[in-house]
């Protein structure tokens, strides 16, 4: 957002312009932009943090000409968020703590934890194209990919292998997985968390469900609708059918760098 | 500056267990409507209100009655995360029918109850020239950037600036002036209740 300027224009003059600009799109100032404002005397995030309040007063009235309640199923999610975030004592999730991500502490680490934003993915979601590794890495050249690492969930079957791959461009993702036990979708299935470095380490964000129907290599298509940016790890847990809002600790894989 | 009378937010920040969904229960719907102005669908602006409600709680103890009222600062949290967004994703709104005349707000029928607050905004962007309220609306309410405005209505691209900047200075001022937001408390030090959630202001 940040722009050099016009030796034309008169820099205070210009700096305000920025300021406006700022309140009204977002983005930041640059070192320069700021160093100016400094020499010039002028405090540019107080001009902006002003020009922004009176940016949200007028959006503010705006929305109150013609407001309507929100849909009674977002009332509903809003109510479930508000829930799981405010639970007593989360535990901090240690995405970024911990140098190594050890199966069973750092699944004693996400307890009650896991489950804020599982209202924000659909659970059948269209699906990536790609049915492979290869094939996804192929057409998602930026993916990350992570190895799986089991815990000590007795859902763990034997050697554990596979990795999670995605694609925050496309919030897209695939999960190879080996070693995780069929499931009764009947009576329980897994569901996929992913962490984001852009959001609340202690709130990750659902991936949806999906269920295990041989021992041997599965491959699940995963798409987010909300959006990853900067994911940093992964993790399987085993919950009710359906899924669910808070998650029932029990982790049976993670991935992480 | 007035402050609201009960401040759900203050309440939320101290961790009253009803404060949270007090806080949906009164501002669902202004968030709600922000949303549907800024986003590409629906669906998209059902994620976006549960990003900007999540903000918006972890972001609650931060509001300053003294700064600004609890629904400008509620609408200051919608309005960023809706900004970030559309430029996470690289793009802006679809270029809207641009409106043959721009509204005059105080003709428009609300039958929501009339704050003193929103009258008093009304009344400041009443007082805007029509070419200040038609780039405020165009970049406000409809998120156009300064380019598609220029586009849109054929004014040159540093007289939209001109008009954005200015019109937006003369609001701060007019709302000020009637104690609604407070710039001086913000000079004073009290920055750090408006401090953007999720971007930094330095690139």
């Amino acid at each position: 957002m940040s722009a050099a300027i016009p030796p034309s224009q008169d820099p205070r003059e210009a700096l305000l312009e920025r300021a406006a600009d700022v309140a009204l799109y977002g983005g930041g100032f640059d070192a320069d932009e700021l160093a100016l404002a400094a020499k010039l005397g002028i405090n540019l995030e107080h001009e902006c943090q002003a020009l922004e309040l009176a940016a949200a007063e007028l959006a503010a009235l705006e929305a109150t000409r013609d407001l309507a309640p929100p849909p009674a199923r977002l009332e509903s999610k809003l109510s479930q968020l508000s829930e799981a975030l405010h639970a007593p004592n989360p535990i901090p999730f240690p995405a970024t703590q911990q140098k190594s991500w050890v199966p069973g502490v750092a699944a004693g680490a996400l307890i009650g934890v896991l489950g804020t934003l599982a209202v924000l993915i659909a659970r059948d979601a269209r699906q990536p194209q790609a049915s492979d590794p290869v094939s996804f890495v192929r057409s998602h050249p930026n993916a990350v990919h992570w190895k799986w690492a089991g815990t000590q969930d007795d859902h763990i079957v034997g050697q554990v292998a596979g990795e999670a791959y995605f694609d925050p461009a496309s919030d897209e993702g695939l999960l190879e997985i080996e070693g995780l036990a069929p499931n009764d979708p009947a009576r329980e299935q897994y569901q996929l968390w992913i962490f984001d470095a852009d959001r609340d380490e202690r709130y990750p964000v659902d991936g949806g469900v999906f269920d295990v129907s041989s021992s041997g290599r599965v491959l699940i298509p995963v798409r987010a609708h909300l959006h990853v940016s900067r994911p940093v790890g992964f993790a399987v847990t085993v919950e009710p059918p359906g899924g669910v809002v808070v998650s029932s600790r029990r982790v049976a894989l993670l991935a992480k760098p | 500056m007035q402050p609201e009378s009960t401040s759900i937010l203050e309440r939320v920040a101290r961790g009253d267990p009803a404060a949270p969904n007090e806080c949906i229960a009164r501002f669902s719907g202004l968030v709600w409507s922000l949303a549907r102005k800024l986003c590409s669908s629906p669906s998209d602006a059902e994620d976006a209100v549960q990003e900007i409600f999540i903000d918006l709680w972890k972001s609650a103890a931060r509001f300053d009655a003294s700064i600004a009222s609890e629904t400008t600062f509620v609408a200051m949290i919608a309005r960023r995360r809706l900004i970030d967004r559309g430029r996470r994703r690289m793009r802006r709104p679809e270029v809207p029918q641009i409106p043959e005349a721009v509204a005059d707000p105080t003709e428009r029928t609300d039958e929501t109850e009339a704050g003193e607050q929103k009258v008093l905004a009304q009344r400041a962007f009443s007082e805007l020239r029509p070419e200040q309220q038609q780039v405020l609306q165009l970049a406000i309410h409809h998120g156009l950037s300064h380019e598609q405005i220029a586009t849109a209505t054929g004014m040159p691209l540093g007289t939209v600036k001109t008009h954005a900047r200015r019109g937006l200075i003369k609001i701060r001022q007019i709302l000020a002036e009637q104690g609604v937001i407070s710039p001086e408390e913000l000079a004073r030090g009290s920055g750090d209740s408006t401090e953007r959630p999720t971007e930094g202001r330095t690139t």
